[in-house]
């Protein structure tokens, strides 16, 4: 093992804190053991330091350029920062290499106390990747909830056993494609799955909920029959996910989704035998909440609108939100994932 | 989904849709800010709205009237809210969501001793209604408390009180009152034009993350409960402290004081909240029944007896924050004569079961050493201490601090050995602090209010029984120190406050702790 610490040691006195180390063919407990040294050195007269009591997040490995956004990501959390992050590289030699950072922010008056959290870096071969779990295991800090996180919606979870491990799965789902879906169809029932681009739409959930508020639009209920629902470019995929929210939500059957001339359309069937067409059409990308620009829902010549009436998912941070337990959004997803999914399959 | 029971009326079906919403959408809504060029709808109200509506927790058919007494138009308007928004909004603002929300935004020129200002709304809420559906009126009186009642009747007298179609809801925050007559009679003029179900009291301490925290803590953890009572509760210590003066609001604060500004509401709250029962469920009724439970029974003394029970002091001149800084008679607007408290101490006694014999003291003040919100449950000490030596020293009984602000958490104070060979002890403290375990950002308080308002949850508004129980509370003290010659101790800025306010705690070795 060969290490590079960095700053000096004075004797007789605490080590000034070193935020950064790196070794090779390291272990968990060569690992644990300068997470101890950094936290113990961490602090002094001046400042008061605590370390963050979050959670561990698990970031699965992604391609090169997936790289950069989950540095990105991570750097943009700031004082959400989790308490410990595990990152997870594939490299050739057959070792682990580490990476160590203890990142501590600095009280700005007199009486605030400093969070610190680390971030270890792990460049794995692909052998000891596929059992990253009990690599991981020791170094995860006990009683915090751990989440995994799959950077890119296509990634191979490296480990099932990290699906063990680990309490919530966080995703972006908006980037993925038909076979990401159905895979977060399948993890859904086994492990909260905290998908960002459900967050992204609980706007219009709860705006469908509030239109339908009132007893004379719930009347309409059982004789909708057209559901049309507008979405940016590449929000087909908040679209689905939204219409088979819907669907599962109203109790219908949904039918397979076609295709054509750029325009999607499923019908689901009502429990009276009625069919309900939803289309899903596509709006300039400039516009939209989580993907999704209005909502249309038609019984006969009545119609329903639902609009966004300014509301944009921007102001919220969801990776944020995705982080806690039990964000706000997180309700519905199951069924709405299950419902896109057996449209993809075709399943009546 | 069925549409028809046996008898083949028809059923209006479930909403399926709400199950999956946490947080509900308000219905169709419009806002109506009286004094909507003024200050607070400025800093606090303006960036609320749009704060809420950019996040996608307003409906989408929604509209603000601005009503105030300057020359202005919808234009004029629209830049002053853009101005308000960029200036105060948490989040800056965002082109998009402002173009979304600037049309939205109109405004009524009129004075409000005019009955015709109340007749042209009513007219154009009626004219928008018909023309864009109905919605909700909720009415939201950003101007001086003198204000309340008229403009309460007067929406009254054109239809938009109680009873009126589509419903309305009227906001007012506090002062609800100059003292318990003025207050009663505040409640019985408003209550004369809308129902206590449509009136939303705010006091915006109770909108803040960490107050409403304080029932969570109290009621979600089991351990807590067995101990939370006068069997092991020796006394308990609110201290609301602020290092700054009173800025430029000489003119309400040298009528108010210490004692009408914080005492007789934010620190009565908190001392309900900490003493009350719990409630049977988390619902604005239920919780608010427990906290009138708790303000009536708190000992309302004598006039005779308020020296004895509550000390009041007024900052001189001093040092806060390495910078000096003037007597509060120096300052703008402030009579040189003025009696008017800037720090009240006050030993509250609950009487009833859970709390008889154990003291609440409770402190506020102005240009104290720091900005400081806690509340400090001091436990009695153990009743024999084993290992007791001569030269072990005093061993602290345990304490729990509840941190509002500025650093939002709660510390166990518990005594251990010193490492080593003797049997030395000292205290330590189990510390939880908000932040470090808290993911995400706080909506401001006006935005929680708001939209608590908008969806119809009273559960962080004061109702009016329990405006009236708080003044019952301090009343006897306003009388006293009416009739009393004395003026208030002073304390030097920067100070502890007034050292008369030592007295109240000096027995049993109790003594404040250090702001």
């Amino acid at each position: 093992m060969s290490t590079a610490a960095a700053a000096d040691h004075r004797p007789g006195r605490e080590k000034p804190k070193p935020t950064r180390w790196s070794g090779e063919g390291v272990t968990p407990d060569d690992i644990n053991a300068e997470l101890d040294r950094m936290h113990r050195a961490a602090g002094g007269p001046d400042q008061v330091l605590a370390l963050a009591r979050t959670l561990n997040l698990i970031v699965a490995p992604c391609a090169d350029p997936g790289e950069r956004g989950v540095e990105r990501a991570l750097d943009r959390l700031g004082d959400h920062t989790p308490s410990r992050t595990l990152v997870l590289r594939e490299h050739d030699p057959e070792r682990v290499d580490a990476s160590v950072v203890m990142e501590c922010e600095t009280p700005t008056a007199a009486g605030q106390v400093g969070l610190c959290h680390d971030r270890v870096l792990l460049s794995v071969d692909r052998a000891r990747l596929e059992h990253a779990a009990s690599f991981l295991a020791p170094l995860l800090v006990s009683d915090l909830p751990t989440v995994l996180w799959l950077p890119e919606p296509r990634a191979d979870i490296p480990d099932a056993k990290l699906l063990e491990r680990a309490q919530y799965l966080l995703v972006d789902s908006a980037g993925g494609g038909p076979d990401e879906l159905r895979r977060l169809a399948e993890l859904a029932p086994t492990i909260r799955v905290h998908d960002l681009a459900w967050g992204r739409l609980e706007y219009w959930r709860a705006a469908i909920a509030a239109a339908f508020d009132p007893s004379e639009r719930r009347r309409l209920l059982p004789k909708l029959d057209r559901i049309t629902l507008r979405h940016e470019g590449r929000g087909l995929h908040a679209g689905l996910l939204l219409a088979g929210w819907i669907i599962a939500r109203a109790g219908w059957r949904p039918g397979s989704l076609e295709r054509q001339n750029g325009q999607a359309t499923v019908t689901a069937s009502r429990g009276d035998g009625g069919e309900v067409a939803i289309e899903l059409d596509q709006a300039p990308p400039e516009h939209g909440c989580g993907g999704v620009d209005a909502i249309v829902f038609a019984a006969q010549s009545e119609e329903i609108p639902v609009r966004r009436g300014g509301a944009t998912s921007s102001l919220r941070d969801m990776f944020a939100e995705a982080l806690q337990p039990e964000p706000s959004f997180s309700r519905g997803y199951a069924p709405a994932v299950a419902t896109a999914a057996a449209m993809l399959d075709g399943a009546g | 989904m069925s549409t028809a029971n046996p008898t083949g009326a028809e059923v209006v079906p479930e909403n399926p849709f709400a199950e999956d919403v946490e947080e509900a959408l308000p219905p169709p809504t419009t806002l109506v800010i009286f004094g909507a060029t003024g200050d607070l709808a400025a800093r606090k109200l303006l960036p609320a709205v749009y704060n809420l509506r950019h996040g996608g927790l307003m409906p989408e058919q929604f509209r603000v009237i601005g009503i105030g007494r300057r020359e202005s138009g919808d234009e004029e308007f629209r830049a002053h809210a853009r101005e308000s928004i960029e200036s105060h909004s948490r989040t800056g603002i965002d082109d998009d969501a402002w173009r979304a929300l600037e049309p939205k935004l109109e405004f009524m020129r009129g004075s409000i001793d005019d009955p015709e200002l109340f007749q042209s709304l009513g007219d154009r809420l009626r004219g928008l209604d018909e023309q864009e559906g109905p919605t909700q009126r909720v009415f939201y009186l950003a101007v001086s408390p003198t204000l309340f009642a008229t403009i309460a009747k007067s929406l009254a007298a054109v239809g938009l009180g109680s009873g009126a179609d589509p419903p309305s809801r009227l906001m007012i925050e506090k002062p609800f009152g100059h003292d318990r007559e003025s207050a009663l009679a505040l409640n019985a003029e408003v209550s004369s034009a809308f129902d206590e179900s449509q009136i939303f009291r705010i006091d915006h301490y109770l909108g803040k993350e960490t107050v409403q925290n304080l029932q969570v803590m109290r009621f979600a953890n089991g351990i807590l409960e067995p101990v939370w009572n006068r069997r092991y509760v020796e006394h308990v210590q609110i201290t609301m402290a602020e290092d700054i003066g009173i800025g430029r609001r000489a003119a309400y604060y040298d009528s108010a004081g210490a004692i009408r500004d914080v005492m007789q509401n934010h620190m009565l709250q908190l001392l309900s909240l900490v003493a009350m029962e719990a409630p049977v469920r988390f619902e604005a009724d239920t919780i608010r029944d427990e906290k009138v439970k708790l303000l009536r029974s708190i000992r309302r003394y004598s006039a005779a007896e308020v020296p004895d029970y509550v000390v009041r002091g007024q900052y001189r001149a001093g040092w806060v924050g390495g910078e000096a800084v003037s007597a509060y008679v120096d300052e703008e607007g402030v009579p040189d004569d003025s009696k008017t408290d800037t720090f009240v101490a006050m030993r509250a006694e609950v009487d009833n079961w859970r709390w008889a014999g154990t003291p609440f003291y409770l402190r506020c003040g102005k240009r104290l050493p720091r900005r400081v919100t806690e509340i400090a449950v001091q436990f009695r000490p153990v009743p024999h201490l084993p290992f007791a030596r001569a030269d072990m020293g005093d061993v602290e009984p345990n304490e729990m601090v509840l941190s509002v602000q500025p650093d939002e958490g709660a510390s166990l104070r518990l005594v251990a050995k010193v490492p080593g060979q003797t049997m030395s002890v000292r205290p330590v403290l189990m510390e939880f602090k908000y932040g470090t375990s808290f993911l995400g950002d706080s909506p401001e308080a006006y935005e929680r209010l708001l939209h608590d308002a908008l969806v119809g949850d009273a559960t962080l508004f004061t109702r009016a029984d329990e405006v009236e129980e708080e003044w019952r509370i301090i009343e006897p003290i306003l009388e006293r120190w009416q009739t009393d010659p004395q003026v208030p101790d002073t304390y030097e800025a920067g100070s502890q406050g007034p050292a008369d306010a030592d007295r109240l705690l000096a027995i049993r070795g109790r003594r404040w702790r250090q702001i």
